[in-house]
Protein backbone atom coordinates (compact mmCIF):
# COMPACT_ATOMS: atom_id res chain seq x y z
CA UNK A 1 0.00 0.00 0.00
CA UNK A 2 1.30 3.44 -0.91
CA UNK A 3 1.04 5.78 2.05
CA UNK A 4 0.73 9.50 1.38
CA UNK A 5 2.32 11.18 4.42
CA UNK A 6 0.54 14.44 3.66
CA UNK A 7 -2.81 12.70 3.99
CA UNK A 8 -1.89 11.20 7.33
CA UNK A 9 -1.15 14.49 8.97
CA UNK A 10 -3.31 16.89 6.98
CA UNK A 11 -6.00 18.70 8.97
CA UNK A 12 -9.47 17.93 7.53
CA UNK A 13 -11.40 20.74 5.88
CA UNK A 14 -13.67 22.36 8.50
CA UNK A 15 -16.24 23.58 6.01
CA UNK A 16 -17.07 20.30 4.39
CA UNK A 17 -20.37 20.92 2.60
CA UNK A 18 -21.16 24.49 1.63
CA UNK A 19 -17.63 25.86 1.65
CA UNK A 20 -17.11 29.60 1.57
CA UNK A 21 -20.68 30.57 0.62
CA UNK A 22 -22.02 29.09 3.84
CA UNK A 23 -25.58 29.17 5.05
CA UNK A 24 -27.66 32.03 6.37
CA UNK A 25 -29.71 30.89 9.33
CA UNK A 26 -32.64 32.99 10.53
CA UNK A 27 -33.38 31.83 14.04
CA UNK A 28 -35.50 34.74 15.28
CA UNK A 29 -34.93 36.69 18.42
CA UNK A 30 -36.19 33.92 20.70
CA UNK A 31 -33.36 31.64 19.56
CA UNK A 32 -35.68 28.66 19.72
CA UNK A 33 -33.19 26.21 18.25
CA UNK A 34 -30.22 27.03 20.48
CA UNK A 35 -27.97 24.11 19.55
CA UNK A 36 -28.53 24.16 15.83
CA UNK A 37 -26.09 26.96 14.83
CA UNK A 38 -23.22 25.15 16.56
CA UNK A 39 -24.13 21.84 14.96
CA UNK A 40 -24.52 23.48 11.55
CA UNK A 41 -21.10 25.12 11.80
CA UNK A 42 -19.53 21.72 12.31
CA UNK A 43 -21.26 20.06 9.39
CA UNK A 44 -21.83 22.77 6.77
CA UNK A 45 -19.07 25.27 7.52
CA UNK A 46 -19.84 28.98 7.61
CA UNK A 47 -23.13 29.93 9.30
CA UNK A 48 -24.31 33.54 9.28
CA UNK A 49 -26.89 34.02 12.01
CA UNK A 50 -29.74 36.47 11.47
CA UNK A 51 -32.35 37.55 13.99
CA UNK A 52 -35.04 38.54 11.52
CA UNK A 53 -36.06 38.21 7.90
CA UNK A 54 -35.24 41.89 7.31
CA UNK A 55 -31.55 41.11 7.76
CA UNK A 56 -31.64 38.42 5.07
CA UNK A 57 -31.90 40.85 2.16
CA UNK A 58 -28.26 41.80 2.61
CA UNK A 59 -27.11 38.19 2.29
CA UNK A 60 -26.94 37.75 -1.44
CA UNK A 61 -23.72 35.78 -1.26
CA UNK A 62 -25.28 32.68 0.24
CA UNK A 63 -26.83 29.90 -1.80
CA UNK A 64 -29.00 28.74 1.04
CA UNK A 65 -31.17 30.51 3.60
CA UNK A 66 -32.52 28.31 6.39
CA UNK A 67 -35.37 29.88 8.36
CA UNK A 68 -36.75 28.77 11.70
CA UNK A 69 -40.31 29.55 10.64
CA UNK A 70 -41.79 29.10 14.10
CA UNK A 71 -39.53 31.85 15.49
CA UNK A 72 -40.92 34.48 13.09
CA UNK A 73 -43.66 36.92 14.01
CA UNK A 74 -46.90 36.81 12.00
CA UNK A 75 -45.74 39.95 10.20
CA UNK A 76 -42.39 38.38 9.34
CA UNK A 77 -44.12 35.25 8.06
CA UNK A 78 -46.27 37.36 5.75
CA UNK A 79 -43.16 39.24 4.69
CA UNK A 80 -41.33 36.02 3.93
CA UNK A 81 -44.12 34.85 1.67
CA UNK A 82 -44.44 38.25 -0.02
CA UNK A 83 -40.79 39.18 -0.43
CA UNK A 84 -38.68 36.07 -0.56
CA UNK A 85 -39.16 35.47 -4.25
CA UNK A 86 -36.22 37.73 -5.03
CA UNK A 87 -36.32 36.61 -8.63
CA UNK A 88 -33.68 34.66 -10.53
CA UNK A 89 -30.59 33.87 -8.52
CA UNK A 90 -32.30 34.10 -5.18
CA UNK A 91 -30.95 31.70 -2.57
CA UNK A 92 -32.78 28.45 -1.96
CA UNK A 93 -35.10 28.65 1.03
CA UNK A 94 -35.14 25.88 3.60
CA UNK A 95 -37.95 26.19 6.14
CA UNK A 96 -37.57 24.58 9.54
CA UNK A 97 -40.84 24.20 11.42
CA UNK A 98 -42.46 22.14 14.10
CA UNK A 99 -45.77 22.43 12.29
CA UNK A 100 -46.69 26.10 12.48
CA UNK A 101 -46.07 26.56 8.76
CA UNK A 102 -49.20 24.58 8.00
CA UNK A 103 -51.56 27.56 7.84
CA UNK A 104 -49.19 29.24 5.37
CA UNK A 105 -48.68 26.28 3.03
CA UNK A 106 -51.20 27.37 0.44
CA UNK A 107 -49.48 30.75 -0.04
CA UNK A 108 -45.95 29.32 0.21
CA UNK A 109 -46.71 26.76 -2.49
CA UNK A 110 -48.63 29.25 -4.63
CA UNK A 111 -45.70 31.62 -5.13
CA UNK A 112 -43.32 28.67 -5.60
CA UNK A 113 -41.24 29.76 -2.60
CA UNK A 114 -41.48 26.52 -0.72
CA UNK A 115 -39.43 23.68 -2.13
CA UNK A 116 -37.71 22.59 1.08
CA UNK A 117 -39.23 22.20 4.53
CA UNK A 118 -37.85 20.06 7.33
CA UNK A 119 -39.66 19.22 10.53
CA UNK A 120 -38.31 20.32 13.91
CA UNK A 121 -38.72 17.84 16.74
CA UNK A 122 -37.75 18.50 20.34
CA UNK A 123 -36.06 21.75 19.31
CA UNK A 124 -33.79 20.04 16.82
CA UNK A 125 -33.73 18.86 13.25
CA UNK A 126 -32.66 15.40 12.13
CA UNK A 127 -29.09 16.14 11.10
CA UNK A 128 -28.99 13.26 8.58
CA UNK A 129 -32.04 14.59 6.74
CA UNK A 130 -30.57 18.09 6.96
CA UNK A 131 -27.28 17.04 5.36
CA UNK A 132 -29.00 15.01 2.65
CA UNK A 133 -31.20 18.02 1.90
CA UNK A 134 -28.24 20.41 1.62
CA UNK A 135 -26.28 18.04 -0.61
CA UNK A 136 -29.30 17.66 -2.85
CA UNK A 137 -29.95 21.42 -2.94
CA UNK A 138 -26.40 21.67 -4.30
CA UNK A 139 -27.59 19.22 -6.97
CA UNK A 140 -25.27 16.48 -5.87
CA UNK A 141 -26.84 13.19 -6.87
CA UNK A 142 -30.50 13.83 -6.03
CA UNK A 143 -31.92 10.33 -6.61
CA UNK A 144 -32.26 7.39 -4.25
CA UNK A 145 -34.41 6.24 -1.35
CA UNK A 146 -31.33 4.78 0.34
CA UNK A 147 -30.00 8.25 1.22
CA UNK A 148 -32.65 8.53 3.93
CA UNK A 149 -31.68 5.30 5.69
CA UNK A 150 -28.58 4.20 7.50
CA UNK A 151 -26.21 1.81 5.85
CA UNK A 152 -27.34 -1.77 6.36
CA UNK A 153 -31.05 -1.14 5.91
CA UNK A 154 -32.30 -3.56 3.30
CA UNK A 155 -34.05 -2.16 0.23
CA UNK A 156 -36.62 -4.26 -1.65
CA UNK A 157 -37.35 -3.68 -5.29
CA UNK A 158 -40.47 -4.35 -7.37
CA UNK A 159 -40.92 -3.62 -11.08
CA UNK A 160 -44.04 -3.03 -13.11
CA UNK A 161 -44.85 -2.22 -16.71
CA UNK A 162 -48.65 -2.36 -16.78
CA UNK A 163 -51.67 -1.27 -14.74
CA UNK A 164 -52.69 -4.94 -14.51
CA UNK A 165 -49.79 -5.45 -12.07
CA UNK A 166 -50.87 -2.59 -9.78
CA UNK A 167 -53.12 -4.71 -7.57
CA UNK A 168 -50.40 -7.32 -7.03
CA UNK A 169 -47.82 -4.64 -6.19
CA UNK A 170 -50.14 -3.02 -3.62
CA UNK A 171 -51.03 -6.41 -2.11
CA UNK A 172 -47.32 -7.22 -1.82
CA UNK A 173 -46.62 -3.91 -0.08
CA UNK A 174 -49.52 -4.43 2.33
CA UNK A 175 -48.35 -7.97 3.14
CA UNK A 176 -44.81 -6.68 3.75
CA UNK A 177 -46.12 -3.98 6.15
CA UNK A 178 -48.22 -6.62 7.87
CA UNK A 179 -45.13 -8.82 8.35
CA UNK A 180 -43.36 -5.80 9.87
CA UNK A 181 -46.24 -5.49 12.37
CA UNK A 182 -47.01 -1.92 11.32
CA UNK A 183 -50.35 -0.85 12.90
CA UNK A 184 -53.31 -1.06 10.56
CA UNK A 185 -53.96 2.68 10.18
CA UNK A 186 -50.31 3.34 9.29
CA UNK A 187 -50.32 0.35 6.95
CA UNK A 188 -53.33 1.85 5.16
CA UNK A 189 -51.37 5.09 4.71
CA UNK A 190 -48.40 3.25 3.16
CA UNK A 191 -50.67 1.38 0.74
CA UNK A 192 -52.62 4.51 -0.20
CA UNK A 193 -49.38 6.38 -0.91
CA UNK A 194 -48.13 3.44 -2.99
CA UNK A 195 -51.43 3.49 -4.88
CA UNK A 196 -51.10 7.22 -5.69
CA UNK A 197 -47.38 6.88 -6.59
CA UNK A 198 -47.95 3.97 -8.98
CA UNK A 199 -51.07 5.53 -10.52
CA UNK A 200 -49.12 8.72 -11.14
CA UNK A 201 -46.25 6.81 -12.77
CA UNK A 202 -48.57 4.77 -15.00
CA UNK A 203 -51.12 7.42 -16.02
CA UNK A 204 -49.68 10.91 -15.56
CA UNK A 205 -45.99 10.43 -16.29
CA UNK A 206 -45.83 8.66 -19.68
CA UNK A 207 -45.44 10.89 -22.72
CA UNK A 208 -45.26 10.17 -26.42
CA UNK A 209 -42.35 11.06 -28.72
CA UNK A 210 -43.66 14.61 -29.12
CA UNK A 211 -43.83 15.02 -25.35
CA UNK A 212 -47.64 14.86 -25.25
CA UNK A 213 -49.38 12.96 -22.46
CA UNK A 214 -49.99 9.33 -23.37
CA UNK A 215 -52.45 8.16 -20.69
CA UNK A 216 -53.33 11.24 -18.62
CA UNK A 217 -56.84 11.66 -20.00
CA UNK A 218 -57.79 7.99 -19.67
CA UNK A 219 -60.03 6.80 -16.83
CA UNK A 220 -57.94 5.07 -14.16
CA UNK A 221 -60.02 1.96 -14.72
CA UNK A 222 -58.66 1.63 -18.25
CA UNK A 223 -55.75 -0.76 -18.66
CA UNK A 224 -52.46 0.83 -19.72
CA UNK A 225 -49.14 -0.78 -20.61
CA UNK A 226 -45.79 0.94 -20.98
CA UNK A 227 -43.71 0.65 -24.16
CA UNK A 228 -40.91 -1.85 -24.45
CA UNK A 229 -37.94 -0.91 -22.29
CA UNK A 230 -39.99 1.38 -20.04
CA UNK A 231 -40.21 0.19 -16.45
CA UNK A 232 -41.53 1.65 -13.21
CA UNK A 233 -39.41 0.77 -10.23
CA UNK A 234 -40.87 0.59 -6.73
CA UNK A 235 -38.53 0.48 -3.73
CA UNK A 236 -39.39 -0.29 -0.12
CA UNK A 237 -37.23 0.21 2.94
CA UNK A 238 -37.81 0.12 6.71
CA UNK A 239 -35.33 0.68 9.54
CA UNK A 240 -37.91 -0.01 12.22
CA UNK A 241 -38.53 3.68 12.88
CA UNK A 242 -39.62 4.83 9.51
CA UNK A 243 -40.95 3.21 6.39
CA UNK A 244 -39.79 4.38 2.99
CA UNK A 245 -41.40 3.88 -0.38
CA UNK A 246 -40.21 5.23 -3.73
CA UNK A 247 -41.36 4.99 -7.31
CA UNK A 248 -39.21 5.95 -10.23
CA UNK A 249 -40.47 6.48 -13.78
CA UNK A 250 -38.31 6.99 -16.90
CA UNK A 251 -40.15 10.11 -18.12
CA UNK A 252 -39.37 13.12 -15.91
CA UNK A 253 -42.51 14.95 -17.02
CA UNK A 254 -43.69 16.33 -13.69
CA UNK A 255 -42.66 19.98 -13.39
CA UNK A 256 -41.97 21.74 -10.06
CA UNK A 257 -44.44 24.50 -10.97
CA UNK A 258 -47.24 22.05 -11.67
CA UNK A 259 -46.67 20.15 -8.41
CA UNK A 260 -46.51 23.33 -6.31
CA UNK A 261 -49.65 24.70 -7.99
CA UNK A 262 -51.49 21.43 -7.32
CA UNK A 263 -50.54 21.54 -3.65
CA UNK A 264 -51.35 25.24 -3.32
CA UNK A 265 -54.83 24.64 -4.69
CA UNK A 266 -55.55 21.76 -2.31
CA UNK A 267 -54.35 23.67 0.76
CA UNK A 268 -56.68 26.59 0.04
CA UNK A 269 -59.41 24.26 1.40
CA UNK A 270 -61.83 25.36 -1.26
CA UNK A 271 -64.53 22.88 -2.21
CA UNK A 272 -63.15 20.17 -4.44
CA UNK A 273 -64.71 20.15 -7.89
CA UNK A 274 -64.08 16.93 -9.82
CA UNK A 275 -62.81 17.71 -13.30
CA UNK A 276 -63.81 14.97 -15.72
CA UNK A 277 -61.23 16.01 -18.29
CA UNK A 278 -58.28 15.46 -15.98
CA UNK A 279 -57.04 12.47 -14.06
CA UNK A 280 -57.12 14.23 -10.71
CA UNK A 281 -53.36 14.28 -10.15
CA UNK A 282 -53.66 17.35 -7.94
CA UNK A 283 -55.83 15.63 -5.38
CA UNK A 284 -53.49 12.64 -5.56
CA UNK A 285 -50.49 14.77 -4.52
CA UNK A 286 -52.52 16.32 -1.69
CA UNK A 287 -53.36 12.81 -0.46
CA UNK A 288 -49.71 11.83 -0.68
CA UNK A 289 -48.54 14.92 1.23
CA UNK A 290 -51.09 14.39 3.99
CA UNK A 291 -50.31 10.68 4.33
CA UNK A 292 -46.57 11.03 4.90
CA UNK A 293 -44.09 12.37 7.43
CA UNK A 294 -41.75 13.39 4.61
CA UNK A 295 -42.52 13.71 0.89
CA UNK A 296 -39.60 14.08 -1.50
CA UNK A 297 -39.81 14.68 -5.24
CA UNK A 298 -36.73 14.30 -7.46
CA UNK A 299 -36.97 15.36 -11.08
CA UNK A 300 -34.50 15.06 -13.93
CA UNK A 301 -36.55 16.83 -16.63
CA UNK A 302 -37.34 14.56 -19.56
CA UNK A 303 -35.45 11.67 -18.00
CA UNK A 304 -36.73 10.54 -14.66
CA UNK A 305 -39.10 11.38 -11.79
CA UNK A 306 -38.69 9.77 -8.41
CA UNK A 307 -41.34 10.16 -5.70
CA UNK A 308 -40.16 9.21 -2.21
CA UNK A 309 -42.39 8.85 0.83
CA UNK A 310 -41.18 8.42 4.40
CA UNK A 311 -43.61 7.56 7.17
CA UNK A 312 -42.91 7.52 10.90
CA UNK A 313 -43.95 4.04 12.01
CA UNK A 314 -42.19 4.20 15.39
CA UNK A 315 -45.48 4.51 17.28
CA UNK A 316 -49.18 4.69 16.54
CA UNK A 317 -51.11 6.72 13.95
CA UNK A 318 -51.39 9.45 16.58
CA UNK A 319 -47.58 9.68 16.85
CA UNK A 320 -47.45 10.21 13.10
CA UNK A 321 -50.33 12.71 13.08
CA UNK A 322 -48.93 14.82 15.94
CA UNK A 323 -45.62 15.46 14.20
CA UNK A 324 -45.02 18.13 11.56
CA UNK A 325 -44.24 17.39 7.95
CA UNK A 326 -41.16 17.61 5.78
CA UNK A 327 -41.18 18.27 2.05
CA UNK A 328 -38.46 18.53 -0.58
CA UNK A 329 -38.53 19.17 -4.29
CA UNK A 330 -35.28 18.80 -6.22
CA UNK A 331 -34.46 19.12 -9.87
CA UNK A 332 -31.18 17.90 -11.28
CA UNK A 333 -29.63 15.51 -13.71
CA UNK B 1 -54.88 -3.14 -1.45
CA UNK B 2 -58.20 -3.21 0.35
CA UNK B 3 -60.82 -5.16 -1.57
CA UNK B 4 -63.19 -3.33 -3.84
CA UNK B 5 -66.31 -1.86 -2.35
CA UNK B 6 -69.43 -3.95 -1.93
CA UNK B 7 -72.71 -3.17 -0.15
CA UNK B 8 -75.58 -4.90 1.60
CA UNK B 9 -78.80 -3.92 3.37
CA UNK B 10 -78.87 -4.04 7.17
CA UNK B 11 -81.59 -3.21 9.68
CA UNK B 12 -80.66 -1.03 12.69
CA UNK B 13 -83.39 -0.10 15.21
CA UNK B 14 -86.01 -0.54 12.52
CA UNK B 15 -84.19 1.67 10.01
CA UNK B 16 -82.88 0.18 6.80
CA UNK B 17 -79.30 1.14 6.12
CA UNK B 18 -76.90 0.30 3.35
CA UNK B 19 -73.62 -0.96 4.71
CA UNK B 20 -70.58 -0.30 2.53
CA UNK B 21 -67.49 -2.44 2.85
CA UNK B 22 -63.98 -2.26 1.38
CA UNK B 23 -62.12 0.47 -0.51
CA UNK B 24 -63.61 3.38 -2.41
CA UNK B 25 -61.55 3.84 -5.56
CA UNK B 26 -61.79 4.43 -9.30
CA UNK B 27 -63.48 1.00 -9.51
CA UNK B 28 -66.36 2.01 -7.25
CA UNK B 29 -69.63 2.46 -9.10
CA UNK B 30 -72.23 4.29 -7.00
CA UNK B 31 -74.99 4.12 -9.61
CA UNK B 32 -76.69 1.11 -8.03
CA UNK B 33 -76.77 2.94 -4.67
CA UNK B 34 -78.40 5.98 -6.21
CA UNK B 35 -81.03 3.69 -7.70
CA UNK B 36 -81.91 1.99 -4.38
CA UNK B 37 -82.28 5.33 -2.58
CA UNK B 38 -85.94 6.38 -2.42
CA UNK B 39 -86.21 9.87 -0.97
CA UNK B 40 -83.32 9.25 1.40
CA UNK B 41 -80.31 7.01 1.87
CA UNK B 42 -78.82 5.93 5.21
CA UNK B 43 -75.27 4.63 4.83
CA UNK B 44 -73.29 2.64 7.38
CA UNK B 45 -69.64 3.47 6.70
CA UNK B 46 -67.92 1.53 9.51
CA UNK B 47 -66.26 -0.91 7.14
CA UNK B 48 -64.86 1.50 4.54
CA UNK B 49 -61.15 1.07 5.16
CA UNK B 50 -59.57 3.13 2.38
CA UNK B 51 -60.39 5.89 -0.10
CA UNK B 52 -57.89 6.94 -2.73
CA UNK B 53 -57.96 10.24 -4.63
CA UNK B 54 -59.93 8.71 -7.52
CA UNK B 55 -62.34 7.32 -4.93
CA UNK B 56 -62.83 10.83 -3.50
CA UNK B 57 -63.79 11.95 -6.97
CA UNK B 58 -66.35 9.15 -7.35
CA UNK B 59 -67.74 9.90 -3.88
CA UNK B 60 -68.11 13.65 -4.55
CA UNK B 61 -69.91 12.90 -7.81
CA UNK B 62 -72.17 10.51 -5.85
CA UNK B 63 -73.13 13.03 -3.12
CA UNK B 64 -73.61 15.71 -5.77
CA UNK B 65 -75.93 13.38 -7.72
CA UNK B 66 -77.98 12.69 -4.57
CA UNK B 67 -78.31 16.43 -3.99
CA UNK B 68 -79.45 17.05 -7.57
CA UNK B 69 -82.07 14.30 -7.24
CA UNK B 70 -83.28 15.80 -3.97
CA UNK B 71 -82.40 12.68 -1.97
CA UNK B 72 -81.25 13.06 1.63
CA UNK B 73 -78.07 11.34 2.81
CA UNK B 74 -77.37 10.15 6.34
CA UNK B 75 -73.86 8.94 7.22
CA UNK B 76 -73.70 6.53 10.15
CA UNK B 77 -70.66 5.06 11.96
CA UNK B 78 -68.14 6.83 9.69
CA UNK B 79 -64.85 4.90 9.81
CA UNK B 80 -61.59 6.74 10.60
CA UNK B 81 -60.83 6.62 6.85
CA UNK B 82 -64.09 8.50 6.14
CA UNK B 83 -63.48 10.99 8.98
CA UNK B 84 -60.04 11.70 7.51
CA UNK B 85 -61.66 12.66 4.20
CA UNK B 86 -64.34 14.73 5.96
CA UNK B 87 -61.52 16.74 7.51
CA UNK B 88 -59.39 16.96 4.35
CA UNK B 89 -62.04 17.73 1.72
CA UNK B 90 -64.41 20.53 2.70
CA UNK B 91 -67.33 19.34 0.54
CA UNK B 92 -66.84 15.61 1.11
CA UNK B 93 -70.21 15.12 2.84
CA UNK B 94 -72.12 17.30 0.35
CA UNK B 95 -75.56 17.83 1.93
CA UNK B 96 -75.17 14.61 3.92
CA UNK B 97 -75.71 14.56 7.69
CA UNK B 98 -73.04 12.84 9.74
CA UNK B 99 -75.00 10.97 12.42
CA UNK B 100 -72.09 9.17 14.10
CA UNK B 101 -68.41 8.41 13.69
CA UNK B 102 -66.05 5.74 14.97
CA UNK B 103 -63.19 6.93 17.19
CA UNK B 104 -60.03 4.78 16.85
CA UNK B 105 -58.05 3.49 19.87
CA UNK B 106 -54.64 1.83 20.01
CA UNK B 107 -53.04 -0.14 22.84
CA UNK B 108 -49.31 0.43 23.09
CA UNK B 109 -48.93 -2.54 25.40
CA UNK B 110 -50.43 -5.26 23.19
CA UNK B 111 -50.96 -3.53 19.78
CA UNK B 112 -54.72 -4.01 20.05
CA UNK B 113 -56.80 -1.71 17.85
CA UNK B 114 -60.49 -0.96 18.24
CA UNK B 115 -63.09 1.73 17.63
CA UNK B 116 -65.77 3.35 19.78
CA UNK B 117 -68.91 4.97 18.40
CA UNK B 118 -69.37 8.73 18.91
CA UNK B 119 -72.96 9.86 18.44
CA UNK B 120 -73.40 13.19 16.66
CA UNK B 121 -77.14 13.16 15.91
CA UNK B 122 -78.87 16.27 17.19
CA UNK B 123 -75.87 17.56 19.16
CA UNK B 124 -75.33 21.29 19.74
CA UNK B 125 -71.56 21.24 20.07
CA UNK B 126 -68.88 18.60 19.36
CA UNK B 127 -68.87 15.92 22.07
CA UNK B 128 -65.77 15.14 24.14
CA UNK B 129 -63.75 12.19 22.89
CA UNK B 130 -62.32 9.96 25.65
CA UNK B 131 -58.51 10.17 25.55
CA UNK B 132 -58.14 6.66 26.95
CA UNK B 133 -60.19 3.48 27.32
CA UNK B 134 -59.30 0.26 29.14
CA UNK B 135 -57.96 -2.33 26.69
CA UNK B 136 -60.31 -5.33 26.61
CA UNK B 137 -57.32 -7.45 25.64
CA UNK B 138 -54.72 -6.64 28.32
CA UNK B 139 -56.36 -4.17 30.72
CA UNK B 140 -53.84 -1.35 30.05
CA UNK B 141 -55.01 2.06 28.84
CA UNK B 142 -55.71 2.34 25.12
CA UNK B 143 -55.01 5.80 23.68
CA UNK B 144 -57.27 7.63 21.28
CA UNK B 145 -55.34 7.07 18.04
CA UNK B 146 -55.77 10.45 16.36
CA UNK B 147 -55.75 14.12 17.32
CA UNK B 148 -58.42 14.87 19.93
CA UNK B 149 -58.57 18.55 19.00
CA UNK B 150 -59.15 18.05 15.30
CA UNK B 151 -60.79 14.64 14.78
CA UNK B 152 -64.23 16.22 14.76
CA UNK B 153 -62.93 19.41 13.11
CA UNK B 154 -65.27 18.93 10.13
CA UNK B 155 -68.25 19.71 12.42
CA UNK B 156 -67.11 23.30 12.72
CA UNK B 157 -67.40 23.93 9.00
ZN1 LIG C 1 -53.85 -4.01 25.27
Amino acid sequence: MNVDMDTIVKKPEAAPVLGASGIVFVNGSANQLPNLPRVLRRVVGKVELRGSMAEVRDSNSSELVAVNFDSLTAKERDGLIRDFAFGPGRPTLLLLSEGHARDYLSRLFANHTLTNMLVVNNRNVDICDFLVTIRKILKQDIFGLEKYFVWGTKTHRLLLTSSTQRGDVLDTIEAYCHDLNIPRRLRNLVVSVADEFVTNALYNAPVDEQGGPRHASLPRTEEVTLAEGEVIEVKLCCDGWRFGIATSDPFGTLTPELLLDYLAKCFTKEDYQPDESKGGAGLGFYHIFESLSHFIVNIAPGKRTELIGLLDVSGSYRTFAQAGKSFNLFTGE
Amino acid sequence: MGHQMSWKRILVDGQERIQLEGSISEHTDFRSLIEVASDSLALDLAHVDQINSCGVREWINFVNALRELGKNLEMHRCSPAIVRQLNMISNFRGDGKVQSVLAPYFCDACDNEMTQIVDLAGIESPPEIAETLPCPNCGEDMEFDDLVDSYLGFLGR
